[in-house]
């Protein structure tokens, strides 16, 4: 009995590494991680041509580093969401997804592994990245090694959360709209989530016209803070403009706030998937 | 089966209890917010006209930092109605003394009238472009920068021939030896509204969008200038040049006993930061001191006019001894003395 049931566990496992395998393969087949390697070799070329040329000023040389260690979230970030975006919907069309669920693997623990593969593979393609924008890249000015390690960790843990939020909307929307809507969600999300939270927006009128602005606007307020901010998690402008790390707490809120968007998306996407009927 | 049963009780139990945590979670996450913070390098004006005269900027073109870093640079654009010239305005210049002057081209001129020596004993207290005629809202200033050079190239220095001569054709240009136009800056306004919602500590943002709606010169627009600061003094209570630009807008606007407050705020804040024997560095620049000179003065000046004489002289007294020397405040001293 208790042989047979290692024996499942194994298959179990065997059948995770699959999917995971399945994932790296799909990624280095589909040719994105070549471009944005293209790119980001390009963005290293016009780094060394600068210096040869001459970088005038640290200011300058400040804004290099920051492109490069931005340019390098970007399209991690960017290759993250196109290969997550594909990986159910393909395997249902392609129809797959049939022999693997054959096999004696729950389909939770196959949206789990295909979650785990990607965010794996996004996290890879983003450290490879950033060591080719920050390395080349001439500092000049005063940079805190322990908010670059936060910057490392808080862009895992945004990884992550986007893989989870990117596998629960191919769920539920065309593939093309959930890149389109997330790729805005990362690019402006954050700045959208700042307008309508700001004190600005209801700091105007008087009375009880402003009474009555200020719940509206402290309820969409609150209603917006369940919209997942990227830009929370990216602190590389920080970093470049010379800025001391966070604080312990403020760090760790940061990790709980991406880690909760994280498994919220996961534990709905694996109901969801586990309910729909393929 | 009462493992199992219990087993997935617990983890019905966790799932209830994380989308508890979510459901509460913004009492939390609307507190966090990492990227807010004073100062930095992209922010510094000194930094940034360093970051904007640089070769891998002219490449990059619009490519920089942050949105108002991108905004800032647009603003530019704007004002010169599309036309890219190569070197940047002097912001500080505009929003301290309401002069347009290029930067690194031509240095001020010591004689030159000093927009707010002038306010300090000028009545009007009024800023304006020292050379430019004003005009009403929607016509353009004519307004010639020696020297400024555009991007693009004159057909004399451009290399690239036929392809030189159809970008001239296509994108906006002027000859760099011709007269150069400005606009009113209304189309500047909402650059500088989006500006410092990006970035809500951009000071020079608050400072220079609240110059370009006093310049408007209708009530509506200086209400707007008002509130505009206000915004901006929330966001960075320890500006002092935000008090001393609210000052300048309440007096117009005949609030006195606001605008004498305003520049008093401006004065304590000024005195406080300043550098000992106001020392100009590229964190204390000439503008920062002639800032914090016409806080003080125009503090004591309000104070006089609007308040009791006691207490402009204690207060010039005060900002006597910050200063260390002060002609005009040496002035009004012995002028208060002998009233």
């Amino acid at each position: 009995m208790s042989a047979s049931c290692g024996c499942m566990k194994m298959e179990r496992w065997r059948s995770l590494f699959i999917v995971g395998h399945g994932v790296f393969l799909e990624m280095l087949r589909r040719k994105d991680l070549y471009v944005m390697l293209i790119l980001a070799g390009l963005f290293v070329l016009g780094i060394f041509g600068m210096s040869i040329v001459g970088i005038e000023n640290p200011a300058t040389a400040n804004l290099l580093l920051n492109l490069g260690m931005s340019l390098a979230c970007f399209l991690a970030h960017i290759l993250t969401l196109l290969t997550a975006a594909r990986q159910i919907p393909s395997e249902m069309e392609a129809r797959t997804l049939y022999p693997i669920l054959a096999r004696p693997l729950e389909r939770g623990d196959y949206y789990l592994g295909k979650w785990v593969a990607v965010t794996f593979s996004g996290c890879a393609v983003l450290y490879l990245l950033l060591l080719l924008g920050w390395l080349p890249a001439p500092r000049l000015q005063f940079y805190d090694t322990r908010l670059f390690l936060q910057i490392v960790v808080l862009l895992t843990i945004s990884i992550a959360m986007l893989t989870a939020l990117t596998l629960l909307f191919s769920l539920l929307i065309p593939r093309s709209v959930n890149v389109v809507f997330l790729s805005l969600l990362l690019i402006f999300g954050g700045g959208i989530m700042e307008f309508f939270q700001s004190p600005t927006l209801h700091s105007f009128g008087d009375g009880a016209r402003k009474a009555g602005r200020t719940f509206v606007s402290q309820t969409l307020r609150w209603f917006t803070a369940y919209i997942p901010d990227f830009s929370k998690l990216n602190l590389i402008t920080r970093y470049t403009d010379g800025i001391g790390p966070l604080g312990g707490m403020e760090f760790l809120a940061l990790i709980c706030y991406g880690a909760l968007f994280t498994v919220i998306a996961l534990l709905l996407g694996i109901n969801l998937f586990q309910r729909r009927s393929l | 089966m009462n493992g199992v049963g219990g087993k997935w009780t617990s983890w019905k139990m966790l799932k209830i209890a994380i989308l508890f945590l979510f459901l509460l979670s913004p009492a939390l996450t609307l507190r966090l917010k990492p990227n807010d913070y004073t100062g930095g390098r992209s922010r510094d004006e000194y930094d940034r006209m360093l970051r904007n005269r640089s070769a891998a900027a002219i490449i990059l073109g619009e490519i920089r930092t942050s949105m108002s870093d991108i905004m800032f640079n647009k603003t530019e654009l704007y004002l010169h109605s599309g036309v890219a010239y190569r070197l940047n305005l002097d912001y500080d210049a505009l929003s301290s003394k309401g002069e347009v002057r290029d930067m690194g081209q031509t240095p001020a001129n010591p004689n030159a009238p000093q927009g707010h020596q002038e306010v300090a004993t000028d009545k009007t207290h009024e800023h304006e472009h020292e050379n430019e005629p004003e005009l009403p809202p929607g016509e353009e200033n004519i307004f010639h920068c020696e020297g400024a050079d555009t991007v693009i190239h004159t057909q004399a220095k451009d290399f690239r021939g036929f392809i030189g001569d159809l970008q001239r054709e296509v994108k906006p240009w002027l000859d760099p030896s011709k007269p150069h136009l400005h606009t009113d800056g209304t189309e500047l306004l909402p650059w500088y509204r989006l500006m410092t919602l990006s970035d809500p500590h951009y000071i020079r943002g608050y400072m220079i969008g609240a110059w370009w709606l006093k310049r408007q010169r209708t009530k509506n627009q200086l209400e707007a200038a008002v509130n505009f600061l206000k915004e901006g003094i929330r966001n960075n209570p320890d500006a002092f040049q935000l008090y001393l630009m609210r000052g300048e807008i309440m007096h117009a606007l005949e609030r006195n006993q606001e605008a004498k407050r305003s520049y008093k705020n401006a004065a304590e804040l000024a005195a406080k930061q300043r550098p000992a024997g106001g020392k100009t560095s590229a964190r204390w620049t000439e503008y920062n001191e002639e800032d914090a000179l016409a806080s003080m003065r125009l503090a004591v000046f309000s104070e006089r006019e609007f308040g009791s004489k006691k207490e402009a002289m204690a207060l010039a007294r005060r900002y006597l001894a910050v200063l260390e020397q002060d002609a005009i405040l040496e002035n009004l001293i012995k002028r208060l003395e002998k009233e």
